[in-house]
């Protein structure tokens, strides 16, 4: 079986060679050659192919190197996608094994990254396979046989009760058939069960009814227009639809966002956090989730979440790790949800919301603030983190609908929020960014009641900023002249408010997707974007006229 | 002992084809508006795929709203009818004969709904090819549809195998009032059927096989839909409980829905003769101990999710979404549905004062409410619960979700309302053979029953 299935993979692989090598030249190496040898059936399974190349230099074969296979790969994109790396022998040869996991046309690509004072080299070739196993290989596991049988045996059941009730069906169709030319006749049974039907007495129509009958029929007319034109008068921009919902959540208002004037701010710069290298592998600073940012000494520092560590984005839209170890205390900032600054430092909010770790410029954890809460205030789920110029910390706890005061030294002061959801002045329905302008004031997106509230730094209402023009608030930040940026993650865009709480407009640029951090450096706005990355606006002032 | 029903035999045929013969002055305006909100729901249904999902209000973190609720919601509905009959029928409980069409054809409309709500969540309907093109056996995905094709096939044939005496009897009787049309087809689904005991004996014992095929499937149709839920690695959803939870709970729903059903045709075509208070009584026993199995499952998952808690402090997880469910942004729709699906019905069906038609019927349109309502709390508060500490995902339902869901919801009397248009609403066989049986054991005078 094996050798028959080797045999035709043999005949079915049909060798394209297309590329010589590619020698790519540094200064001082040896330029080498890197040629494509016809794939063969390999010996570990039929499946299998292998895939060889030969390197060769003036000199001869050259033994020792290693070199890189990849197959070409269209899926989200034409990519490499490496299927092994293996040494050259004696005899320059060198080899891998794969298994084919569709079948067709493939191209692969050897890659001989240079060393041994030998240049980089590259080919490429094809084939075509006709055989392939399944790309979704189950784990293996003790269950396996009983997972193999499963499908089966369920297929089989499903079988049986087609069966079942196919067989109910003709059974009782010939049945009914053979009964009736076995008994040619009327039978007495049949008289005697159906006697000659009775219809209803007809009912004399009442013109009462009749007319109401007419009026309600009318009326479904009538009432049946505004429903289509309500259904009819559907816009393609699905975010901007909802409106219902608000009947869903409570402590939603009943209104609908209203589209604000777009605001003139020109995209200055795009980074996006996640970048790919030759292989198509994300690179070691990419930020798949980048949770938060802040800017300290013009410098642009990202929050990488999952990575447990900050990067800071170069000028070239590099993204460097300055922090991925751990504190002297053993802290982590794996799973950090928020993070602010002040002065030079960076405050992160470890992962269970215990601990606000300090990091210092060069991304040296200096130390950790253990925040002091009185009994009934934990746990805290924190989502927003602020600090004003004195050092007091708020942060924003979404899970229990409050925010958070605590001095530097992580003691409590203060609590705004009834830690449950609600819509009054001293409540909130999760509140999650933050922000502290220059006066101390504190400004709270309430995502849930879908506006920002403004508190004193005693935790007074001052302001209740966005009612009917937001959808979810995520994001906000107070420039230096007191101007509002609201990020509204599912209206895809950037709310801005004048100091009074007029709004002024909102920044609609099509890069926008899921805009959820924002803050500002002089006329720049950064947004950090869940799936855009990073977008810097500029948001002149003069451009900003009170409607 | 309560004899289920007491009536002249032509009083039973008269009754069962009154909608067919005589409609009333209000079926027409009735079905011209219930059309008008289908109508509508089909605008929004060209509409999305039009523009595609983008004016549903689903998203990226929630990609589970309305119609995957409204899926569960109407196949579960679809259980009371299918299983109530068959389970009753297998026990040959003889209360059950006026109730059983309307409660089977309820069954059969209500899954037809249901099933199309996966091709329409899908967005590209083309793609429910996939399926079969390059369907995983290891994915509940597929052996779900293959579940809700052979229920509905089931369903179909449940349906129809008592119908085929009662499309005799229309065949032989209407005369002309039946029309041209509706002559030819009761006499093609009648078969040739001519009520002697052969036939009677066959039928029988095929219906048998269907109820007793039909009742593990239904079984299975939720599960498999429930296992969609629990096999996924979701705070809420990751449960063991889920398909019997998911079980219990369709059949909650359904005898709530046929409760509703029955009692709205019962006084729209004055069946009081025949569907009496003492059916509703029994139909409310179910619903009772039903919701008291519903309400235990209910408290076994939230006692245990709330035990684990799990990343309470992170803002993410089971224990934040307990929390959000319990006390935050769907506290209310939560405690609603424990009100008015749980606490109110059970009072309602259990206490003398309202152990009545009008109260249980009551009892019965809030649990179909709540039963939504429950759904609508399992699909989308999870989909919207961070699994990173991140923010809450939002779903806001468009106006395009809500017009298909509520052309769904004005289907259902609508389909039904066309359904008996053509087909008896009473099972008449299995009337007058209950009424037979009983007037050999106790004779004409005493069954009440004449001599026909």
């Amino acid at each position: 079986m094996r050798v028959a299935g080797s045999a035709i993979l043999v005949a079915a692989v049909v060798l394209c060679l297309r590329t010589a090598a590619v020698p790519v030249l540094a200064d001082g190496d040896r330029p080498i050659s890197l040629i494509a040898l016809p794939p063969e059936a390999g010996e570990t399974a039929h499946e299998s192919v292998v895939l060889s190349a030969q390197i060769e230099s003036d000199e001869g074969p050259v033994g020792g190197l290693s070199v890189n296979f990849y197959i070409v790969t269209t899926v989200f994109g034409e990519r490499l996608m490496k299927v092994g790396e293996a040494l050259s022998d004696a005899s320059g040869t060198v080899s891998v094994v794969y298994r084919p996991t569709w079948t067709g046309d493939h191209t692969v690509v050897a890659h001989f990254d240079g060393a041994s004072g030998y240049a980089a080299a590259e080919t490429s070739f094809h084939f075509d396979a006709q055989v392939a196993e399944s790309a979704f290989e189950p784990a293996d596991f003790g269950l396996n046989p009983i997972r193999r049988v499963l499908p089966f045996a369920v297929g089989m059941a499903v079988l049986v009760v087609w069966a079942s009730l196919g067989f109910a069906l003709v059974n009782t169709a010939m049945g009914i058939r053979s009964a009736a030319r076995a008994a040619p006749v009327p039978s007495p049974v049949q008289a005697s069960t159906y006697p000659v039907f009775i219809p209803p007495p007809p009912v004399a129509q009442d013109q009462t009814a009749r007319r109401l009958a007419m009026v309600v029929a009318l009326l479904v007319v009538v009432a049946g227009v505004p429903l289509i034109w309500f259904t009819l008068n559907v816009s393609d921009r699905g975010h901007e639809t909802g409106v219902v919902a608000d009947g869903l959540i409570p402590g939603d208002h009943h209104t609908e966002p209203v589209a604000g004037q777009p605001l003139p701010a020109t995209l200055v710069r795009s980074v996006q956090t996640v970048k790919f290298d030759e292989n198509g592998q994300p690179t070691s600073g990419s930020v798949p989730i980048p949770a938060d940012l802040a800017i300290t000494a013009g410098r642009v520092r990202i929050l990488d979440s999952t990575g447990g560590r900050i990067v800071t984005v170069a000028p070239d839209g590099e993204l460097i790790p300055i922090q991925q170890g751990r504190g002297v205390d053993g802290t982590s900032l794996k799973g950090s949800p928020a993070m602010s600054s002040l002065g030079e430092r960076l405050f992160v909010v470890s992962a269970r919301g215990d601990r606000i770790v300090v990091v210092d410029e060069s991304g040296l954890i200096e130390g950790s603030i253990v925040p002091s809460l009185p009994a009934g205030q934990n746990p805290v789920a924190v989502t927003g983190i602020a600090l004003s110029d004195t050092g007091r910390i708020w942060l924003s706890d979404a899970a229990n609908h409050r925010v958070l005061l605590l001095n530097g030294r992580g003691e409590f002061e203060l609590v705004i929020g009834e830690g449950v959801a609600s819509s009054s002045d001293q409540g909130f329905d999760t509140p999650t960014g933050l922000a502290v302008d220059e006066d101390g004031n504190l400004y709270v997106s309430d995502t849930g009641n879908r506006v920002v509230k403004k508190y004193s730094s005693l935790g007074i209402l001052l302001q209740v900023i966005g009612e009917g023009r937001l959808e979810t608030p995520q994001g906000v930040t107070v420039n230096a002249a007191g101007r509002i940026f609201v990020s509204d993650t599912a209206a895809r865009q950037v709310s801005v408010f004048a100091p009074d709480g007029s709004h002024l407009g909102s920044i609609t640029d099509p890069n926008l997707e899921e805009p959820h951090i924002v803050r500002t450096d002089g006329d720049d706005l950064y947004v950090l974007d869940s799936l855009a990355g990073m977008l810097v606006f500029r948001v002149l002032e003069a451009q900003v006229s009170v409607p | 002992m309560d004899r289920p029903f007491e009536t002249e035999a032509h009083d039973i045929r008269a009754a069962a084809v009154t909608p067919i013969l005589q409609p009333g002055p209000l079926f027409w305006p009735l079905t011209l508006f219930l059309s008008l909100i289908v109508l509508a729901g089909a605008v929004a249904m060209f509409q999305q795929l039009m523009f595609g999902l983008g004016v549903t209000g689903l998203n990226n973190r929630v990609s589970w709203g309305f119609y995957i609720t409204d899926m569960v919601f109407f196949i579960g509905l679809s259980y009371g009818g299918a299983v109530t009959s068959a389970i009753l029928r297998l026990t040959n409980a003889p209360w059950r004969a006026p109730m059983v069409r309307l409660a089977e054809a309820t069954a059969l409309v209500t899954l037809l709904i249901g099933s199309l709500f996966p091709i329409i969540d899908l967005g590209r309907p083309d793609r429910m090819l996939n399926l079969l093109l390059h369907g995983q056996v290891g994915s509940p995905v597929l052996w779900d549809v293959v579940a809700i094709n052979t229920y509905m096939v089931a369903t179909v044939i449940f349906l129809f195998l008592p119908l085929i005496p009662d499309m005799a009897i229309c065949r032989d009787h209407l005369g002309p009032a039946a029309g041209r049309l509706r002559k030819l087809l009761y006499d093609r689904l009648s078969l040739g059927w001519r009520g002697t005991p052969g036939e009677k004996n066959i039928l029988e014992r095929n219906m048998t096989v269907v109820a007793v095929v039909i009742i593990p499937l239904a079984v299975s149709v939720h599960s498999v839909l429930a296992w969609l839920f629990g096999m996924t690695v979701r705070p809420g959803w990751n449960s063991t409980i889920y398909a019997p939870y998911f079980v219990v709970g369709a059949l909650f729903s359904g005898v709530a829905a046929v409760i509703v059903i029955i009692a709205a045709f019962r006084q729209a075509y004055h069946l009081e003769a025949f569907i009496t208070e003492q059916h509703f009584k029994y139909l409310a026993n179910m619903l009772l101990a039903l919701g008291m199995a519903y309400g235990y499952f209910l408290f076994a998952e939230v006692l245990t999710e709330g035990y684990k808690m799990e990343g309470v402090s992170m803002g993410e997880g089971s224990g934040s979404l307990l929390q959000e469910m319990l006390l935050g942004r769907y506290a209310l729709l939560f405690w609603g549905f424990v009100a008015g699906g749980l606490v109110i019905p059970i009072a309602l069906t259990s206490l003398p004062l309202t152990r009545n038609v009008p109260g249980i019927v009551i009892a019965a349109t809030l649990v179909v409410v709540a039963m939504w309502v429950k759904r609508f709390l399992i699909v989308v508060p999870a989909m919207a619960t961070p699994l990173m500490p991140m923010d809450w995902g939002a779903y806001w339902p468009s106006r395009v979700e809500i017009a298909i869901t509520l052309a769904a919801v004005a289907a259902v009397p609508l389909m039904l309302m066309l359904f008996f248009r053509i087909f008896p609403i009473l099972s008449i066989y299995e009337m007058e053979e209950f009424a037979e049986h009983e007037e050999l054991e106790t004779g004409p005078e005493a069954s009440g029953v004449a001599a026909w």
